[in-house]
C-alpha cells in the first residue's frame, strides 16, 4: 500500500518537471530578428541600433514573410538591444539574425572587435552572421531599403553574398567566426563587404560595392569591385565570374567567364628582402568577343591567352600596389602565410611587417586556359 | 548479514566505459590557449605520457583480481592507514564527480539554457544518475555499451558533415610552440582525462576475471584517446586557434558553425545532448567509487545505501567549488598538481607495497594466489 501511494506521489512530482522547459519560449513570445544594422548618434556617442525583424502577424501564405524595423538606442549594443524591449512587446530574438551592418563611421574610427564583441559572446546569436559595412551614411539606410527577391532585406543580402562568389566574384563573404579569426590571425587584415544604395526601377535599393579595407580593425578605405576581383584572385577565393580583357586597344571585348581557378602563394626571403610569388592558374571559357564576326582559330586564341595572362598580371600588381601605398593593410595575409610556412622568419618579421609588406617584391605568374568559345567558333 | 552477490560486467562493456569515461568530459574542452594549434600533439604526447600509469593501474587489477582498489587498501594497509587512503580516495572521487557535474551545468547553462537555474539542471542530471548508480554496476556496463557507439559515431558524423568548411591549414604552424609548453600541455591531458581512470579502479573489482586488464585499459585508452584527436582536429580545423581557444567549449562552436547543404544546420542541441550521454557515465562511476569509499570507510556493507547521500554532497560540492565559469577553467591549470597525489602517489604506493606483499605470500604459499 505505501509502495502504491508513495510511487502515485513521484508520478504527481513528475508532472512539475515535465510540464515544460525552464528556459520554455513559443514562437507567438518571440521577435525573430533577421538583421542589424549598427548606427551612432555623431554627437551624443550613443548606439542606434535598428532590427529587421520577420513579421508574423499578417499571413505569410501567398506573399512570403513581411518584415518590419524596429529601432532602440544604448550607451552599448547590449543595452541597445535591451531597449528595444521598451517599444515592442516580445524580446528580439537573434537565433535567426543573418545579418550586421556597420555603418561607415564606426567602422573608421572604432575597433571592430570592441562593436561586435556582444555578437560573439552571446550564445544566442550565430558564429556565421555575416558582417557588411555600409558605405551610405547610416547602416540603416541599407537595412531599410527594399529587396528586389525577397521582402526581408537580411534574407536578400544573405543570398546575394552567398552567391556572390560563383557568378559575380567581387565580394569576400565573411562570418562572424572567420572574422574573429582573421582578427586575432598573424600577420592579416580584415576585409569584408560594403554595400551601398543604388536606384533601381525608382527605388532605393542595397547593392555590393567592392571590399572594405581594414587595418588593426579599423576601416581605412574600400577597394572597387573590379579591384575586389582580383583581390579574390590573390586569396584563391574565385570561383566564378567576368574577367574582361581588350584584345587589342583600351576598351575590353572579351569577356571572359572563369569556370575554375587556383591561386598558389608563396615566398622568398634572400638579403634581408622578401619576394611573394603569385602564381594563378585559371580556366575559362570565352563568353563575349565584341567584333565583327570572324571564326577563331588556334593561333588567335593563344594570343588571347597571352594578352589575357598579361591583363591579369597587371591588374593583380595593381591591387597589390594600391593595398602596399594608400592603405598599407595586408590583407591578402602575406605575412599569415609566412607565418603558416615558417614561424622562425616571421618572427622576425613580425615587428616590422607593416614595413615589409610596403616594400615587399612580387612575382606574378597567370596562366590562364581557354577552355571553350561557347557555342560559337 | 547476507554477502552482496558480486556484481560483474563483460570486457567489451567495461571497455565502452572507460571510454565513455575518457572522453565524456574532456570532449567540452579541449583547445588550450597556450599552444593553440599544436593541442593535438599534447593529447599525443599526453597518452605517452599515461602509458606507464595505465600499466600500473592494469598491474593493480592484475594483481588483486576481483577486488577494487578499497579492498586492496585494507588488505594492504591496515585498518588506520587503510582507512586514511580510503578517505583520500573517496574525497577525489567526490571531488571529480563534483567537478564533473559543474562542468556540464555550466555547459547547459551558457550554451542552451540561460535562465534556468544551476541547481536545477544538476539535480535533473543528478537523478538519473542516482538511479544508474543505484541499479549498479551491470546497468552502467550495459548503459556504456549502448551508447558509447552512438556518441562516438555522432562525433564523428558532425566531421562528415563539416567536411566542406574543415581549413587543413589551421593546424599550421606545425610545432610553433617549444616542447616545453607542448609537454606542460601534454601533462594536463596526462592528468585529464587519462589518469583520471584511476576512479575505475574502485570498481574494477566487477570486471572480468579472465580478461586481461593491461589489454582493456591500452586497448581502452587508445580508443579514447583516438575519439578526442578526431573532436580536437576537427575543432582547430574548423573554428581556427582564435576562435577555439576564446571560446569556453569549442565543440559546441564548432559543431554550430557545422551546415550541410543548407537543411541540415543547427545540430548543436543534439551534440549537447551526445556529449551529456557519455558524461553521465563519467559522473555515475565517480558518484559509485565515492559511495563505495565510503561504505568501506564507515563499514557498510551495502554501498548503494551510500549513493544518495553522496549525490547530495556532490551536488553542493558542485554549487561551492566556483563562484564562476572562468575559475572552473582556471582550476584546470592547477588540477593537474592537484591530481598527483591520488593519480600517482596513491597508486604507486599501493603497487609497490602489494608486488611486496603477494611476493611474499606466494613465496610462503604458492597455492594461495592463483
Amino acid at each position: 500500500m505505501t509502495k502504491k501511494i508513495a510511487s502515485s506521489l513521484l508520478i504527481l512530482l513528475l508532472l512539475i518537471p515535465l510540464s515544460g522547459c525552464w528556459d520554455y519560449r513559443g514562437l507567438d513570445e518571440l521577435t525573430i530578428v533577421t538583421g542589424v544594422a549598427i548606427d551612432k548618434k555623431p554627437e551624443e556617442d550613443i548606439y542606434q541600433l535598428t532590427y529587421e525583424i520577420v513579421d508574423l502577424i499578417e499571413p505569410i501564405k501567398e506573399k512570403g514573410p513581411n518584415r518590419k524595423l524596429i529601432e532602440s538606442e544604448g550607451k552599448t549594443i547590449f543595452e541597445a538591444v535591451r531597449n528595444a524591449k521598451r517599444r515592442v512587446s516580445n524580446k528580439l530574438y537573434f537565433g535567426h539574425s543573418e545579418l550586421i551592418i556597420i555603418c561607415e563611421e564606426i567602422a573608421r574610427n572604432e575597433d571592430l572587435n570592441v562593436v561586435l564583441d556582444f555578437f560573439i559572446r552571446d550564445s544566442e546569436c550565430r558564429e556565421t552572421i555575416n558582417v557588411v559595412v555600409s558605405q551610405e551614411k547610416t547602416a540603416r539606410d541599407i537595412i531599410a531599403s527594399e529587396g528586389i527577391g525577397h521582402t526581408v532585406i537580411s534574407n536578400e543580402i544573405l543570398e546575394i553574398l552567398e552567391d556572390d562568389k560563383k557568378i559575380t566574384s567581387s565580394i569576400l563573404s565573411v562570418e562572424l567566426y572567420r572574422l574573429f579569426n582573421i582578427m586575432g590571425a598573424e600577420g592579416k587584415e580584415l576585409a569584408l563587404p560594403a554595400f551601398h544604395i543604388v536606384q533601381n526601377d525608382g527605388k532605393p535599393t542595397a547593392e555590393t560595392n567592392g571590399t572594405a579595407v581594414f587595418k588593426d580593425n579599423k576601416l581605412v578605405g574600400f577597394l572597387s569591385p573590379e579591384e575586389s576581383k582580383y583581390f579574390l584572385f590573390i586569396v584563391n577565393e574565385i570561383e566564378g565570374g567576368i574577367f574582361t580583357v581588350a584584345s587589342s586597344g583600351q576598351r575590353p571585348d572579351i569577356s571572359f567567364e572563369i569556370y575554375n581557378n587556383d591561386t598558389n602563394l608563396s615566398f622568398e626571403y634572400k638579403d634581408e628582402k622578401l619576394k611573394i610569388k603569385i602564381k594563378t592558374t585559371t580556366v575559362v571559357f570565352l563568353g563575349e568577343f565584341m567584333r565583327q564576326f570572324a571564326p577563331l582559330d588556334e593561333k588567335e586564341l593563344n594570343a588571347l591567352e597571352e594578352t589575357a595572362e598579361k591583363e591579369l598580371e597587371d591588374k593583380i600588381r595593381n591591387v597589390v600596389k594600391k593595398l602596399q601605398t594608400e592603405f598599407g593593410s595586408d590583407i591578402f595575409g602575406f605575412g599569415n602565410m609566412i607565418y603558416k610556412k615558417d614561424f622562425r622568419l616571421w618572427r622576425q618579421l613580425k615587428d616590422n611587417w607593416d614595413e615589409h609588406f610596403k616594400s615587399l617584391d612580387l612575382e606574378v605568374e597567370a596562366d590562364i586556359r581557354i577552355m571553350n568559345t561557347a557555342t560559337i567558333k | 548479514m547476507l554477502k552482496m552477490p558480486k556484481e560483474a560486467i563483460s570486457p567489451s562493456q567495461a571497455f565502452c566505459l572507460l571510454v565513455l569515461f575518457l572522453f565524456g568530459s574532456s570532449a567540452l574542452f579541449n583547445i588550450n590557449d597556450e599552444v593553440g594549434q599544436d593541442s593535438w600533439i599534447s593529447l599525443l604526447l599526453g597518452l605517452v605520457f599515461a602509458l606507464p600509469i595505465i600499466l600500473l593501474y592494469s598491474r593493480l587489477i592484475k594483481l588483486f583480481p576481483g577486488k577494487d582498489l578499497f579492498e586492496i587498501m585494507k588488505i594492504l594497509f591496515g585498518k588506520i592507514a587503510g582507512r586514511a587512503l580510503i578517505a583520500l580516495m573517496s574525497w577525489y572521487a567526490l571531488h571529480l564527480s563534483a567537478l564533473v557535474l559543474r562542468n556540464f551545468s555550466e555547459f547547459i547553462k551558457i550554451t542552451v539554457m540561460f535562465e534556468t537555474p544551476q541547481l536545477a539542471i544538476m539535480i535533473v542530471m543528478l537523478l538519473a544518475i542516482v538511479y544508474m548508480a543505484k541499479s549498479g554496476i551491470e546497468t552502467m556496463g550495459r548503459w556504456s555499451l549502448i551508447i558509447m557507439p552512438i556518441v562516438s559515431s555522432v562525433i564523428l558524423l558532425t566531421v562528415v558533415l563539416s567536411i566542406n568548411k574543415l581549413d587543413i591549414n589551421n593546424i599550421r604552424p606545425f610545432m610553433e610552440h617549444s616542447f616545453g609548453a607542448i609537454a606542460s600541455n601534454a601533462f594536463r591531458f596526462f592528468s585529464f582525462p587519462f589518469a583520471e581512470t584511476v576512479i575505475l579502479l574502485c570498481i574494477a573489482g566487477s570486471f572480468k576475471r579472465k580478461e586481461s586488464p593491461y589489454k582493456l585499459y591500452m586497448y581502452s585508452s587508445f580508443c579514447g584517446a583516438a575519439v578526442l584527436l578526431i573532436v580536437i582536429l576537427r575543432n582547430i580545423l574548423l573554428l581556427n586557434t582564435s576562435m577555439g581557444m576564446a571560446d569556453f567549449f569549442p565543440s559546441f562552436t564548432a559543431v554550430s558553425v557545422v551546415e550541410a547543404g543548407g537543411f541540415l544546420a543547427r545540430v548543436e542541441g543534439s551534440i549537447a545532448t551526445n556529449l551529456i550521454l557519455a558524461g553521465i557515465v563519467k559522473i555515475t562511476a565517480c558518484l559509485v567509487a565515492a559511495a563505495k569509499g565510503t561504505a568501506s570507510l564507515f563499514g557498510i556493507q551495502n554501498y548503494k545505501s551510500m549513493i544518495f547521500p553522496i549525490a547530495v554532497l556532490s551536488i553542493a560540492l558542485s554549487l561551492m567549488i566556483f563562484r564562476n565559469t572562468i575559475q572552473m577553467v582556471d582550476f584546470l591549470d592547477i588540477y593537474p598538481f592537484y591530481a598527483i597525489p591520488f593519480q600517482i602517489i596513491i597508486p604507486l604506493l599501493i603497487w609497490l607495497v602489494g608486488e611486496i606483499k603477494v611476493h611474499r605470500m606466494r613465496a610462503k604459499d604458492s597455492k594461495e594466489i592463483p
